[in-house]
């Protein structure tokens, strides 16, 4: 099996740690407006099972291309020795001072036994300059195959010019947004580079089918924790002993603000989670103003943004409800005239039209073991029978999945999240209803970890194939 | 399907302590990267060999049970945690066996042991218990209350002197210990019923087992009389009708321990006759065959049983539990799912930038010549260094300005970045131009000019400068001319 490796070279600060950054979902890459911010060449290899598939090489930038260029030009021995020129450059250079970053570069480039492909990186958003015209003949002396890449750093864009000028030196020019590549457009780009050389096509489209595979595992795994988000907040409840003169409604807004309070906690836990499943542990969240993560998880704005409307909710727990009675229609071959459907439809829907008011209920309990002195009563907050709060937690947990698959490692700062909605497809009648009907069997689950175990496994199922289509868009 | 039966004895999935263990495992994770727990568990999966994710639940747990097994570092929490709760049921029902054996079989001589109490101690209690095992055991809803009542509730009284981490993994899987605020209120009912039942199995065999020591231990080394007496209204027919009766089941074998006819009309004792005995004392001793193969056949026996259908049935639920548990479905996946990984591992060193700050002033009005570098924008009149040009031609510029006597100004794109190539040139500009005469780097267009500031200054020459064509302040700190070489950091290149 070839060893695929291709050095990211170019004029500094043109991209070529956020391309590396990117194609190699490492945010540890140092990526700065500095020029001269990559001063070693580093490996980034991407392997399955510990074996690589191919290695990405982040290099430092040219700094004195004419010069190089024209030490090569002064060396020149005939075209078809130009490679063993270059190396001479090297080991002319490599003790000296007079060209670190040319040096550093050039060395995966004319390596004897695995040499690197070429990825020249310019940026397309400012003009075209005649200095990389030294770079690119220098390039050109490696006779090692080549790909050039424009990525767009700023607003404006000069891609056209750029073509030209890089389509006389390079057979392949692509456009790459390193900072706002959806991950399909990073393996598309994987594939291009197969076609530098045949030898690497085999393992570039293994490497394709591996990451994919990867995402999918990813995907799959952010899903089992938002399934376990839901369900661990539609089964919590929270409890305080009451005194035997207390006043259970006095003590209720306390204990329904840390009912609250451990919703939120689950919910930061959450997206932790997810963070760290798509390699963005410990990233900043700032959450901006007007952000739809901004906002309170029980905020009127939250609820309005992600909540169903009454009548979504009415369809839904008909439909779940429907569901529920045909069950025992089935069971009862027919006889029942569908009526078990219809009861249940009717039930369901009235339970979600009556339940979607209120957050949670109170509720006081006996216990037989409790302190005599306390009076052996418990005031329990919870769980939730509210029809839309699993809605507007899954909604919310779309969003920052989206916002969190979609991120490139290139990307620094916080996460940015669109507006309330966040442009997210909506979640269709079927899958409304498969959803409320995994949400009422959650809230049954209460106190019973194996029903618990069922209505996340289901669930997980559900989030998963919601997330695949939410992630399919533009991110 | 995967072949779990190699790599691991799955008797341990059917261990309540691994169903504990497991919940502590998972939760411990909760505080480990994903990158971390598929390296780690992709590694386990390929040290068992576990090719594909088992589709049953035998399975799953016995998967699962080798992975908890081998991830480090090991916890070992539930089987030690459980055993002690199981020593102190064990225990409980060995002192309240043979004090029932010491009290029930207690003779001074003023009155026999009565049969009657023994039968009502090891027959009908253990009946009653035994009745009650089985309705609490039975799937039918309503038995909770039943349950509520077993011995093995005692167990709750024991976890909570077990250390607290191990207390509250116990209480997740099994309800005991949990304080009543914990968010975590779901158990494992049926775990947790045939737990609750199995503890108060071994309870009642040991009481049984400890009894009969008892009892054969007071037999062996007392001389004992017994008799039987009781206000119902019981003749010695009827009575002999009964002994006869719980006798069949060993008396067919062990033929002293039917109690004959005349022994039990010689010792019946009435109250009347102060409980003396109208047979001998050696004559009454017969009843012990009897008595001891009714604690052994009413007592251990079934309780043997019992415990036996209670721990089948423990280690059915909790493999079941095992393979349920949330979380398990992502390790097994985790353990067959190659890893991935693209990035080159920990962070990348901070690069070392440039610390000039300052301000930067106005471009001069009138320079003695102006050379653009690389294209940059400049006027007609301008010399032209860079970019396509050679290092002759560059040369030659650098001779050509060093002759205009004045300040030199160097049109720069400013969004290109400053380069070692653009330094090298102001470097030799300088040396052509001796002291004196400025040089100023002038950045035409948008750009960063703080990265030319920063770089220009790197060259400690306090004379060549970046200039602005309006001479704007820049953010970053103040100009301090004295300061400025000593600021100037060396360039990254």
């Amino acid at each position: 099996m070839g060893d695929a490796r291709f050095a990211v070279v170019g004029h500094p600060n043109k991209g070529k740690s956020s391309i590396v950054a990117t194609l190699a979902a490492d945010a540890g890459v140092a990526v700065a407006p500095e020029p001269g911010t990559t001063t070693r060449s580093r490996a980034f290899p991407m392997r399955v099972d510990g074996r690589t598939l191919y290695t990405l090489i982040d290099t430092p930038g040219f700094q004195r291309a004419r010069r190089a260029y024209a030490w090569l030009q002064a060396h020149d021995e005939g075209v078809e020795r130009r490679p063993d020129v270059a190396r001479k450059f090297i080991a002319a250079h490599e003790a000296t001072d007079a060209f670190p970053d040319e040096v550093e570069l050039l060395r995966p480039l004319m390596d004897r036994d695995h040499p690197a492909g070429v990825l020249y990186v310019v940026d397309g958003s400012v003009p075209y300059g005649p200095e990389y015209e030294a770079e690119m003949q220098v390039l050109r002396w490696t006779g090692r195959p080549s790909l050039a890449l424009i990525n767009p750093i700023g607003a404006a864009d000069h891609t056209g010019a750029w073509r030209t000028a890089l389509g006389q030196y390079f057979k392949i020019v692509r456009v790459f947004d390193a900072v706002d590549a959806a991950f399909a457009k990073r393996l598309e780009l994987l594939r291009a580079f197969g076609q530098l050389d045949e030898a690497w096509r085999g393992p570039l489209d293994e490497a394709v089918a591996e990451l994919e595979a990867d995402r999918g595992r990813r995907r799959r795994e952010a899903a089992a924790e938002l399934a376990s988000l839901v369900v661990g907040s539609l089964t919590l409840s929270v409890t305080r002993k009451l005194g035997p003169s207390e006043d259970p409604k006095a003590l209720q807004p306390e204990l329904l603000e840390r009912f609250k309070g451990e919703l939120r906690r689950k919910e930061r836990r959450a997206r932790d989670r997810v963070e760290s499943v798509y390699d963005h542990r410990g990233v900043e969240r700032h959450e901006a103003e007007a952000s739809a993560l901004d906002e309170d998880l029980f905020s009127e704005e939250t609820w309005l943004a992600f909540g169903l409307t009454r009548k979504q909710l009415l369809l839904a727990g008909a439909g779940g409800g429907a569901a529920a009675g045909g069950a025992l229609d089935v069971a009862a071959g027919g006889t029942s005239l569908l009526m078990g459907a219809t009861i249940g439809a009717v039930i369901g829907g009235a339970a979600a039209w009556w339940g979607s008011g209120r957050l949670a209920e109170f509720k006081v309990l006996s216990t037989p073991l409790g302190d005599a002195r306390l009076g052996g009563k418990l005031l329990r907050c919870g769980p939730t029978k509210n029809p839309n709060f699993p809605f507007v937690l899954l909604g919310r947990a779309r969003l920052h999945h989206a916002v969190v698959a979609g991120r490139t490692h290139a990307t620094r700062g916080a996460l940015v999240v669109p507006g309330a909605g966040g442009g997210l497809p909506p979640l269709g009648d079927e899958r409304r209803k498969g959803l409320a009907r995994a949400f009422r069997a959650a809230g049954k689950a209460s106190g019973d970890a194996e029903a618990a175990a069922s209505a996340e496994a289901m669930l997980t199922d559900l989030i998963d194939t919601t997330l695949a289509e939410d992630t399919a868009g533009p991110t | 399907m995967a072949d779990t039966s190699t790599y691991h004895d799955p008797r341990h999935a059917r261990r309540p302590g691994t169903l504990v263990d497991l919940a502590v495992r998972l939760r411990r994770d909760e505080a480990t990267g994903w990158d971390e727990l598929t390296r780690r568990d992709r590694e386990i999966g390929r040290v068992l060999g576990l090719t594909e994710k088992p589709r049953d639940l035998r399975g799953k747990a016995t998967a699962v049970t080798a992975w908890l097994s081998r991830v480090e570092p090991a916890v070992d929490l539930g089987r030690p945690a459980l055993a002690k709760v199981g020593a102190a049921a064990v225990l409980l029902g060995l002192l309240l066996g043979y004090g029932s054996a010491v009290g029930l079989f207690y003779y001074d001589g003023s009155s026999p042991v009565n049969v009657v109490s023994l039968l009502a101690v090891y027959v009908g209690l253990q009946a009653v218990t035994l009745v009650l095992f089985v309705v609490a055991a039975w799937p039918a809803p309503g038995s909770e209350w039943l349950r509520g009542l077993s011995s093995g509730r005692l167990a709750a009284w024991v976890v909570r002197w077990l250390p607290a981490e191990t207390r509250e993994a116990v209480g997740s899987v099994l309800g005991f210990g949990a304080s009543s605020g914990s968010p975590s209120g779901a158990v494992y009912h049926r775990v947790r019923k045939w737990q609750v039942l199995a503890w108060s199995q071994s309870l009642a065999l040991w009481f049984n087992v400890a009894a009969v020591a008892g009892a054969l231990s007071l037999i062996v080394f007392s001389d004992l009389g017994f008799g039987w007496s009781t206000t119902l209204d019981v003749d010695a027919s009827q009575m002999h009708a009964l002994t006869s009766a719980l006798a069949w089941p060993f008396g067919w074998w062990v033929l002293d321990a039917v109690p004959p006819l005349a022994l039990v009309e010689s010792t019946q004792a009435f109250r009347a006759e102060g409980f003396e005995l109208p047979a001998e004392a050696a004559e009454s001793a017969r009843w012990w065959p009897f008595v001891v193969g009714c604690m052994v056949c009413y007592g251990v026996v079934p309780r043997l049983a019992t415990l036996g259908v209670a721990r089948w049935n423990l280690g059915r639920a909790t493999r079941r539990a095992v393979a349920g548990t949330p979380g398990v479905e992502r390790v097994l996946e985790r353990m067959i799912s190659a890893v991935v990984r693209t990035s080159a591992g920990g962070a990348e060193a901070a690069a070392v930038s440039s610390e000039a700050s300052g301000l930067v002033r106005p471009a001069s009005g009138s320079p003695a010549a102006v050379v653009c570098w690389a294209r940059a924008d400049g006027p007609g009149e301008a010399l032209r260094a860079g970019g396509k040009r050679t290092l002759d031609e560059d040369r030659a510029v650098i001779e050509a300005v060093s002759q205009a006597g004045g300040t030199v100004q160097v049109r720069v794109r400013a969004w290109e970045p400053p380069v070692l190539e653009v330094l090298d040139f102001l470097r030799d500009l300088r040396g052509a131009l001796g002291v004196g005469p400025a040089v100023e780097v002038l950045p035409v267009g948008e750009g960063d000019v703080g990265v030319w500031r920063r770089r220009v200054a790197s060259l400690g020459d306090r004379e060549t400068v970046v200039v602005s064509e309006r001479g704007e302040a820049e953010v970053g700190g103040d100009y301090d001319d004295e300061n400025e070489n000593d600021k100037a950091g060396g360039g990254d290149g």
